[in-house]
């Protein structure tokens, strides 16, 4: 796990490796449950479970995947981590409070359906865009959609998943 | 093409914003209050505003996504929808400025505001949406909406209350759903105008029989009609009085609601079967609720159980399904939401003054001497609820009664005289114990007034508090005056809900608004 | 493959109706769970099982014709499960706190909200 390469993941990675040392440190009064073994993998599984489901987010418009499935995928990516290490590593490695993340993604589903009334068309409207946005083809409103859901469903998960490992 | 009428979203996207807001605000209590009141006042003037649209120019229609009609979800309001969203709105209003002062500071700040506001948007959903599917999940965002706000920092009674609501209302989803499922099976579609037109072509009377049955219950347990209520009386009265107000105002009815959307799908073809069951339930739910509130002394208990009374009369007109029957239910029921969301606004003031947080009215009392503005607004909702004039109450029972007399109902108008006397008995047992006996200072009761059990006394909340005048007073001040003044202006209150009634009866209109063309 | 998924639809309702029968607040939450995917598998077997007849409008036509696989009891099973992901979420954690709050799983011995007052 002091692999120096892990170093240069991103910085999710860097939180999690250091959540990951303090949580194999001895817990006066507490001993763990979880294997070394799993702990060490769910570091490493975290942001390949992270590029999966965002990768499942990105997809998801024509293909299997979508908002949802990869909220779902993200959650329990750091879900593990959670169980493995603890709900304070856990929240270092979200970096902002799960409610946040629920603000934000609400936000952006809301405001992907006020868009197209502020064009003149009902709520909820797609409307598609044709010039390519870094490497999105065609920007469209249900992606921002389904960031959003994306990003209330991780909220909406960890805030259940910490708060019933806290007390 | 049509320009986009905004005005239909806007009661349910102005709590939606109003949530995020006061979410992004979370701990910090002064500012949810504003964001929340602001939203909430916004809402009203927007569901007045909705309600004024849809009265001059008929059913006003939304597609979401711009997906053609029957196979997009469509919003649809008509004057049955957008009036009760109106009134949903003001009773929400109302609940949220008395939960500025009725309600200790940990509930608040865990979110009250904007699960408040989340609910307002799912009655408003519910009210406004013409899709049967889209009307479950509506119906689920105000149930978990209602599991938070009904578990919000509780004790352990509240908790017990809360797992009897969950697992009932589970279970009612479940049905719903399935229903839901077997209906599109059989229909082939979901949209409500579209279902109005196909409905009539299916000839499966065996299965849709089953699916009426099925979604009698689900609504039935929302409603808490006759044998499905048990939940309510032990859920309702254990939240603080402002949570109580919005689920007493706002739940129920919105079960009723959907019975209302539906029964014309599904009952109509085989009126000789249902009429009877329903108004039998009706009659059964009105003295079982009635003697349910009689045998009662918490004040919370007494309203909750007057509400699955009433209940009774909605049911009642329903099951007559005349004009003047349904018109009597859809009054009656904007009545009812106004009444007891007001009576459980008293119920929190009155703990409040009391000091008995338990609102056990065997230790409360002369509060007519200290508390006179307060006992004088409990009579308005008290009259109105007993049916005495010139409340709205009484227009509504009125309305009701004729039309059961016309049809020549004679069991059931008798229940509804007697479930108003009940009322009256029960209102009256309720203004003695907590307004005119001697207040239990200067009582020289024996022990068997004493009470078995003492009352959890919540540490915030000391006895002999006082009610802030403004906060404290006005929502009440205003929902009773709504009463009074839907009393007063019956006439043309009354002209609302029978249009309401007959584009139910005879929903061509709903049909053409909602399905573009003529079909 | 009808009549296998009804006998499982029918298995999931009766599993769930014995759970929830029971006392125990645990296995009442896990009986909604079934009740929740037996009204899921209901909606979809409801739904028409088609193989290879997506439902795509053909070349030249403007709306579908024939037969063809129904996309919507799909679209209602996804929403009912996110929305039951989040009821049982939120059921679960309400047991933790009922039990932590009460100390019994029983539901016999949750009587304090039809006691004498409120």
């Amino acid at each position: 796990m002091n692999d120096p390469s892990a170093r240069k993941e991103e910085d999710i990675m860097k939180a999690s490796d250091g959540a990951a040392a303090a949580a194999h440190a001895p817990v006066a009064g507490k001993a763990r449950a979880t294997s070394l073994v799993l702990s060490t993998a769910a570091t490493y599984l975290l942001p390949l479970l992270l590029f999966l489901s965002v990768y499942a987010l990105a997809r998801g418009h024509n293909l299997p995947g979508g908002g949802f499935i990869g909220g779902i995928i993200a959650a329990s990516a750091f879900s593990l981590f959670a169980i493995t290490h603890d709900a304070e590593a856990a929240h270092r490695a979200l970096r902002l409070h799960p409610r946040l993340y629920i603000v934000i993604g609400l936000f952006l589903a809301g405001g992907a359906g006020l868009a197209p009334m502020v064009a003149g068309k009902p709520f909820l409207t797609a409307l598609w865009a044709d010039a390519p946005f870094l490497f999105i083809q065609e920007p469209n409103t249900p992606l921002i959609f389904d960031t959003g859901v994306y990003l209330v469903v991780i909220g909406g998960v960890m805030t259940i998943f910490i708060s019933l490992m806290e007390d | 093409m049509m320009p986009v009428p905004m005005i239909i979203i806007a009661p349910i996207l102005i709590p939606f914003f109003t949530a995020l807001a006061c979410l992004a605000a979370w701990g910090r209590r002064r500012v949810q209050r504003r964001i929340c009141i602001l939203g909430a006042g916004v809402l009203c003037l927007a569901g007045g505003q909705l309600f004024i649209t849809v009265w001059r120019q008929g059913v006003v229609t939304l597609r979401l996504g711009n997906w053609p009609a029957p196979y997009g979800i469509i919003l649809a309001a008509d004057t049955l929808g957008a009036s009760l969203a109106a009134v949903a709105a003001v009773i929400g209003l109302a609940a949220i400025v008395s939960a500025t002062y009725g309600m200790d500071r940990r509930r608040e700040t865990e979110g009250f505001y904007a699960i408040a506001q989340v609910m307002l948007m799912g009655a408003c959903g519910a009210f406004l949406t013409g899709d049967i599917f889209n009307l479950y999940v509506w119906f689920e965002v105000l149930l978990i909406a209602s599991f938070v706000l009904l578990s919000l920092g509780g004790g352990k009674a509240q908790l017990e209350g809360t797992v009897k609501y969950v697992a009932l209302n589970m279970v009612a989803s479940a049905i719903f759903l399935a229903a839901v499922g077997l209906f599109y099976g059989v229909v082939g579609t979901l949209n409500l105008a579209d279902a109005a037109v196909k409905v009539a072509e299916v000839n499966a009377p065996a299965l849709m029989g089953a699916i009426g049955l099925m979604f009698l219950l689900a609504f039935g347990i929302k409603a808490a009609i006759f044998p499905l209520y048990f939940w309510l009386p032990a859920a309702y009265p254990t939240p603080s009085f402002p949570v109580s107000a919005l689920f007493g105002g706002l739940l129920t009815k919105v079960g009723l609601y959907a019975m209302i959307r539906t029964h014309g799908l599904l009952f109509i073809p085989h009126a000789d079967f249902w009429g009877p069951l329903l108004l039998t339930l009706a009659g059964l739910t009105m003295i079982a609720g009635m003697m349910g509130a009689l045998s009662q002394r918490g004040f919370g208990r007494i309203i909750s159980f007057n509400l699955v009374g009433h209940m009774g009369y909605m049911l009642m007109g329903l099951g007559l399904f005349s004009p003047m029957g349904l018109a009597g239910a859809i009054y009656y029921m904007a009545a009812d939401m106004i009444d007891i969301a007001t009576l459980f606004l008293i119920g929190g003031a009155v703990a409040l003054a009391t000091g008995n947080a338990g609102g056990d009215t065997r230790r409360m009392g002369g509060l007519w001497e200290r508390r006179p503005f307060l006992a004088a607004l409990f009579i308005a909702p008290a009259m109105s609820l007993s049916g005495l004039p010139p409340m709205a109450g009484f227009w509504g029972k009125l309305g009701l009664l004729r039309a059961a007399l016309a049809d020549r109902h004679y069991w059931i108008a008798t229940a509804a005289l007697a479930a108003a006397f009940l009322t009256l008995l029960s209102m009256a047992r309720l203004w003695e114990a907590v307004f005119w006996k001697p207040p239990p200072s200067e009582r020289h009761g024996g022990p068997e007034r004493g009470p078995e059990r003492r009352p959890e006394q919540r540490p915030e909340q000391r006895p002999d508090q006082n009610i802030p005048f403004v906060r404290g007073y006005a929502p009440i001040l205003v929902l009773a005056g709504l009463s009074l003044l839907l009393g007063l202006l019956a006439e043309p209150a009354f002209q609302v809900a029978r249009s309401a009634a007959e584009n139910i009866i005879d929903p061509a209109a709903y049909i053409r608004a909602a399905l573009g063309e003529a079909p | 493959m009808e009549v296998i998924l009804s006998f499982l639809t029918g298995s999931l309702y009766a599993a769930g109706l014995y759970l929830m029968m029971r006392r125990s607040l645990f296995k009442l939450i896990l009986g909604l769970m079934l009740m929740g995917h037996a009204a899921n598998l209901l909606l979809f077997t409801i739904g028409g099982l088609k193989r290879g007849a997506p439902p795509f409008i053909q070349e030249g036509m403007s709306r579908l014709t024939g037969d063809f696989a129904d996309p919507l009891p799909q679209a209602l099973i996804l929403t009912a499960i996110v929305i039951g992901f989040g009821l049982n979420a939120f059921a679960v954690m309400l047991i933790r706190r009922v039990h932590e709050t009460t100390g019994t799983d029983d539901l016999d011995e949750m009587r304090h909200a039809d006691g004498p007052i409120r």
